[in-house]
């Protein structure tokens, strides 16, 4: 017992004091900053309390920032795991599937920059999409106008990060045994059935954390929003395609004095929410391992 | 042997402090370092390029020049307020309020004292007051300007030969003609929302001078005027006219001023910067020309600049003034007309023949105002409520009375949350 105590210490205070170091002090002061008015070293910081937040909850920009990251993570996770589901019922049998895996996850190896410029070139008024609509006699859509554009976004998003789930999953259902799935079928079971009662709760593990990283990548969404919109230039994204993560850039780089306390304190509520979700995404994914013996 | 290592080391450690000593008081040579935010392969390096390495043959200086483009910057103003990043950095009017917050920027009084080398006049005497003012904060001047920027109205000139309507009821009747005859007038990139507003902004404050626009941000009161509506009602005159491409608020840059380039569209609202960020695009014959929104009234003109600052917390302060009143010399000042086909500063130099219209205006100019009119200081009220109220307007979702109605209501809100 004593020995074990004294190893304690000495063994944990490097990882501890790291950790403080990089990780805890940092965001015990983006937390102070959050209490203050600052723009950046070398201006003067004054406190204003809980003032940046009051002005936040009043504030109906920030409003739709944060719904649209809402959105984003629980409508674009939705539509991101459904095709994955759906790519392992499918995929699972097929000729050639590693090739279909590498052409889904592609999109997520292409730059920013290079699917902004696509995006220009296929969703303008102009655009392909609406050239082959007009070929078909549909009328023409404004897709990066206000009104189209987020959904435009959350569309790209379940492109570009479909790819990942998908390798993800895929790997852990090809660590099943085949005979399993002969079994099933020898018994008549169908594609779905297999998928519901074999391929899920096997790869069960895999998808809660699959889950978990998805929330945490969702709440940072951000180069994607100026790849849709104003990328390439200083301007700021409209309204209606803002992430918190963009408001945070624009109160931080757009014209003006940057404002550090507002987007401090955008940074801790982003925090308090990614902490809840992750909590409950954990609970509702929760289940007791399934082995086969 | 314990204490003869500590004498050692002792010793050892003083011969360092020496050597060093030494070493500094012997390295009499000055240097500058210099960060770009233009890009290599832009014409402006290639300008900095001839400037640099002349200075560094006259003065003998060693000089760091880099090209990092535009995003390689962008953690310079924390690396500055560290005492690092390099001597010189590129800046703009709308910075000014920014850095001079951040005690970043040493003041320029000495330098606009200075002589420009084998000129026989000062700084100040080489650059138009509206141009000083431009690159000035509440310290001085603030950088040394080489470039003016300012905002027009920019058409093709073998098309249009002289085109320049004096009173907005000449430039309405040219958009009905062009509207007319089956070609589309205005071409906008409706996404960039600081486009949008450039016909409000010209209009509110060509006509009523610097502030105007300004202050809409300070008193909600201010929205009352009349002139306020009056450049409201003109922008809504645009949008319910179908005066712009449709479906322009989809329309992402740079779409609208490539096809603009191309003949598709009359006219294009934009910076001085337009004709050089189009030259790729441009058809064969196009001669760009550009005149002022006709806004009437004051017909007060913008005038912006970009420039060279000096970081105040450099190691090379005094080289780096130097080095300031070197670069405004005619012949580096010449190429920013001729190779980077921009305005330059210096009121003595000729703008690039696409460019003439804009420097006549700007030197002729009676009054002159800030890009933006400085109104994009307020940031939660520029970006959060202003541009998204304006963009609303240019595309016909609110009329001109709601726009003052939900200014007004706006900005109150804004003062009262401060």
């Amino acid at each position: 017992m004593k020995t074990y105590e004294r190893a304690f210490w000495p063994f944990l205070l490097p990882a501890l004091l790291v950790y403080t170091l990089l990780f805890v002090a940092p965001s015990l002061f983006g937390f102070w900053v959050s209490l203050t008015r600052w723009s950046g070293p070398g201006s003067e910081m004054t406190w204003r309390g809980l003032d940046n937040y009051v002005a936040l909850l009043h504030n109906e920009v920030f409003a739709t920032a944060f719904t649209n990251t809402f959105v984003m993570a629980i409508a674009g996770g939705a539509l991101i795991f459904g095709f994955t589901f759906l790519s392992m019922v499918v995929l699972r049998q097929l000729k050639g599937r590693a090739f279909i895996r590498s052409v889904v996850f592609l999109p997520l190896v292409i730059s920013i920059i290079a699917i902004g410029a696509a995006v220009g070139f296929l969703l303008n008024p102009e655009g392909a999409l609406n050239t082959v609509l007009e070929w078909f006699g549909l009328d023409p859509q404004p897709w990066l106008g206000p009104e189209m554009v987020f959904r435009c976004i959350v569309g790209g998003l379940v492109w570009s990060s479909t790819g990942f789930y998908v390798a993800l999953m895929m790997s852990a259902a090809d660590a099943i045994p085949a005979h399993v799935y002969e079994d099933a079928q020898l018994i008549g079971a169908t594609k779905w059935e297999q998928f519901r009662h074999i391929t899920l709760p096997l790869t069960w593990d895999v998808f809660a954390v699959s889950a978990v990283l998805w929330v945490v990548n969702s709440l940072k969404i951000f180069d994607i929003v100026l790849a849709f919109t104003t990328a390439g230039t200083a301007a700021a994204p409209p309204i209606p395609a803002r992430t918190i993560a963009v408001q945070q850039y624009i109160v931080v780089k757009g014209s003006g004095l940057p404002e550090l306390g507002s987007a401090a304190a955008m940074g801790v509520m982003t925090l308090l929410v990614t902490a809840v979700l992750i909590v409950l995404t954990r609970r509702i994914t929760r289940r007791d391992r399934v082995e086969l013996s | 042997m314990r204490k003869l290592t500590a004498v050692l080391l002792i010793g050892a450690l003083g011969l360092a402090a020496c050597g060093k000593k030494n070493s500094g008081e012997t390295a009499a040579q000055e240097s500058l370092s210099y960060r770009s935010s233009w890009g290599a392969a832009e014409p402006q390096a290639k300008i900095i390029k001839t400037l640099f390495d002349d200075f560094a043959k006259e003065t003998g200086a060693k000089v760091d020049l880099k090209f990092v483009g535009r995003t390689g910057n962008e953690n310079l103003n924390a690396e500055m307020a560290s005492g690092q990043g390099p001597d010189l950095f590129d800046t703009t009017t709308g910075d000014i309020e920014t850095l001079t917050a951040q005690n970043l920027i040493s003041p320029l009084g000495d330098v606009e004292a200075a002589q420009v080398p084998g000129e026989g006049k000062t700084v100040k005497d080489v650059l138009p007051e509206p141009v000083r003012r431009a690159s000035s904060g509440k310290n001085g001047l603030a950088y040394l300007p080489h470039t003016i920027i300012s905002t027009a109205v920019w058409y093709n000139a073998a098309e249009h030969p002289g085109l320049n309507p004096q009173t907005w009821e000449e430039f309405i009747a040219f958009l009905d003609e062009s509207k007319k005859a089956g070609r589309t007038p205005i071409g906008q990139d409706g996404t960039i929302a600081f486009y949008n507003v450039f016909w409000f902004y010209s209009l509110l404050v060509g006509a009523n001078g610097a502030g105007s626009l300004a202050e809409l941000a300070k008193d909600p009161a201010n929205w009352d005027k009349p002139q306020v509506l009056d450049a409201a009602e003109k922008v809504e005159q645009l949008a319910k006219g179908g005066y712009l491409q449709r479906d322009f608020m989809a329309t992402k840059f740079p779409a609208a001023q490539n096809a603009w380039a191309q003949g598709t569209y009359d006219l294009n609202i934009n910076g001085t910067w337009l004709a050089s960020e189009v030259q790729p695009q441009l058809t064969p014959g196009f001669k760009v020309a550009s005149f002022q929104v006709p806004a009437g009234g004051k017909k007060s003109i913008e005038v912006g600049t970009l420039g060279w600052a000096v970081n105040a917390k450099g190691k090379n302060v005094a080289t780096a003034k130097k080095f300031l009143a070197f670069a405004l010399q005619k012949k580096y000042m010449e190429q920013f007309s001729t190779v980077a086909l921009n305005i330059p500063s210096r009121g003595d130099v000729p703008a690039p023949a696409h460019m003439a219209d804009v420097q006549k205006a700007v030197l002729e100019a009676k009054e002159t105002h800030l890009s933006y009119d400085y109104a994009g200081a307020d940031k939660t009220w520029w970006g959060d409520m202003f541009l998204p109220l304006s963009d609303k307007l240019i595309s016909g979702k609110i009329d001109a009375a709601t726009f003052i109605r939900e200014g007004k209501k706006r900005t109150a809100d804004h003062l009262a949350n401060g």
